[in-house]
């Protein structure tokens, strides 16, 4: 019983490990402006470029600014470095298609809220955060993986990897690993599941999502 | 004569054993019948919602619901605010520590599914850590062979069976127990076959440590992810199918870890 029991609560943890790393990829205001664009990079240089997204995220995470000001910055950052409208279509799964455009626009704007909610959410449990690179491989699909490692204080360290892709020119954050499950594909599981439940209706998921921005404080 | 005491003080054991294995053949059958005779999702047309389905794996998903509703309803009222107490009253350090010796008492059943998966140098660490931890570590209260390089890891019956082939059934959801499979359903019941705990013969009170060390471990598992459930339940708009996805993506990943370890079958310092 407690096997399992565990084994559920881990499931759990697995998606906050991802929401959280979200923290840490949203914010960094290193970005490759478009004259400097290039097509290939070499994983020394996609492990250097998080690397410094990284530290200028933590550095944020450790101001003491207020979490108005926080929060501003991480949007900012998030728009930059974290190319959220691709999350956001995957997440969507097949209803992106069956949307109209008015719900894809309204769903990918309210998308970009809840993520940033969710992030600057859990700031505080980040305070005094560090991080590790370690191995950077190429996938099959032409994007990359990055293994980190964040050390939390008085916390037990959680591996997270980064999937980065090229494909618009500069690095993008495309996907987080956290604990072994994939933040897209669990919000995917999630959305795409709410849809189905309510009559395979996208204004159901976009009134929902506009719910929970509302509640949130 | 001795023997005759031996024979004497080991037919409750016995007893016990069939007990439990009496128990064990009843909880599946009854399992097996709900499931036989639950409701089943209709399988969708739509080529898409066909992958979806299949990718899901959930042919029970509307009893399931009701179970992890129940659960949840049940675990708001009793475990929720049982493990919010536990937190509350008993300082950090002593947490972590029962919590250590719950994960120590729990390494036999990991080493036998190593040795099942046919995996020696896994199941060889396990053994070190859990040789060191009730020496050094006092009956598994301190980690001291996680601080000695041998980190823990969790093996199950379950992935066992898949390392050998053996297909994880459609999804279920386990009133109390969690998100799970059949196979990973089957290789719990084997896990307290597995468990020496449960062998304990009676009279040594040491039946009373079995149940608390249950409910223990019960409740500080339930007390280790109090905001992470708090978060999910928040932050989710299902629920149900956020922590099928995460478990479904948890469990493969686990599975192929444990096919991939070929970690050095001879320790380094020998190679040294």
């Amino acid at each position: 019983m407690k096997t399992s029991f565990c084994r559920f609560l881990f499931s759990a943890v697995a998606v906050s490990g991802m929401l959280l790393s979200g923290n840490i990829v949203s914010h960094s205001p290193f970005a490759i402006s478009a004259a400097q664009a290039q097509t290939t990079y070499t994983t020394p240089q996609l492990s250097q470029w998080l690397e410094t997204t990284g530290n200028k995220m933590v550095a944020v995470v450790n101001s003491d600014v207020s979490a108005k000001e926080k929060k501003a910055k991480f949007l900012s950052v998030l728009n930059e470095d974290v190319d959220v409208d691709t999350i956001a279509k995957f997440c969507l799964g097949r209803f992106w298609r069956t949307a109209t455009p008015d719900e894809q626009k309204k769903y990918l704007q309210l998308f970009h809220q809840v993520l940033i909610n969710s992030i600057t959410d859990r700031l505080g449990e980040y305070k005094g955060v560090s991080f590790n690179i370690g191995k950077t491989s190429k996938n099959a699909d032409n994007k990359f993986t990055i293994e980190t490692v964040l050390h939390r204080p008085k916390q037990p360290d959680v591996s997270i990897q980064w999937i980065i892709s090229t494909e618009s020119g500069q690095p993008k954050v495309v996907d987080i690993i956290g604990e072994n499950a994939s933040l897209s594909v669990t919000q995917r599981g999630d959305y795409t599941s709410f849809i189905a439940r309510h009559g395979n209706s996208v204004s159901a998921l976009i009134d929902a999502l506009q719910r929970q921005i509302s509640r949130h404080p | 004569m001795n023997h005759d005491n031996i024979s004497y003080s080991l037919e409750p054991q016995l007893k016990k054993n069939q007990k439990m294995r009496r128990f064990s053949c009843l909880a599946l059958a009854v399992g097996f019948t709900i499931m036989t005779t639950a409701c089943t999702a209709p399988v969708p047309k739509d080529p898409e919602a066909l992958a979806e389905y299949k990718r899901n794996n959930d042919k029970y998903e509307p009893t399931n619901r009701e179970m992890y509703d129940f659960t949840m309803k049940v675990d708001k009222y009793t475990l929720r605010p049982v493990a919010k107490a536990y937190v509350w009253a008993v300082p950090k350090l002593v947490r972590k520590s029962l919590s250590n010796m719950i994960t120590t008492m729990n390494e036999p059943v990991v080493f036998f599914s190593d040795v099942g998966a046919g995996k020696p140098r896994r199941a060889g660490d396990i053994f070190a850590r859990w040789c060191i931890n009730m020496v050094a570590g006092i009956g598994g209260f301190i980690d001291v062979a996680d601080m000695v390089g041998y980190k823990h890891h969790d093996t199950t019956p379950g992935m066992t069976l898949a390392s050998w082939g053996v297909k994880s059934g459609p999804y279920l959801f386990v009133p109390f127990m969690g998100p799970s499979s059949f196979r990973e359903a089957g290789g719990s019941v084997i896990a307290v076959g597995l468990s020496p705990w449960n062998y304990v013969p009676r009279g040594y009170g040491l039946i009373t440590f079995n149940w608390a060390y249950n409910i223990l471990g019960v409740i500080s598992a339930r007390s280790d992810y109090l905001d992470v459930m708090d978060q999910l339940q928040r932050d989710s708009l299902d629920p149900y199918a956020t922590v099928r996805s995460a478990y479904q993506q948890q469990q493969s990943a686990e599975i192929k870890e444990l096919i991939d370890d070929h970690r050095a079958t001879t320790p380094a310092w020998y190679v040294k």
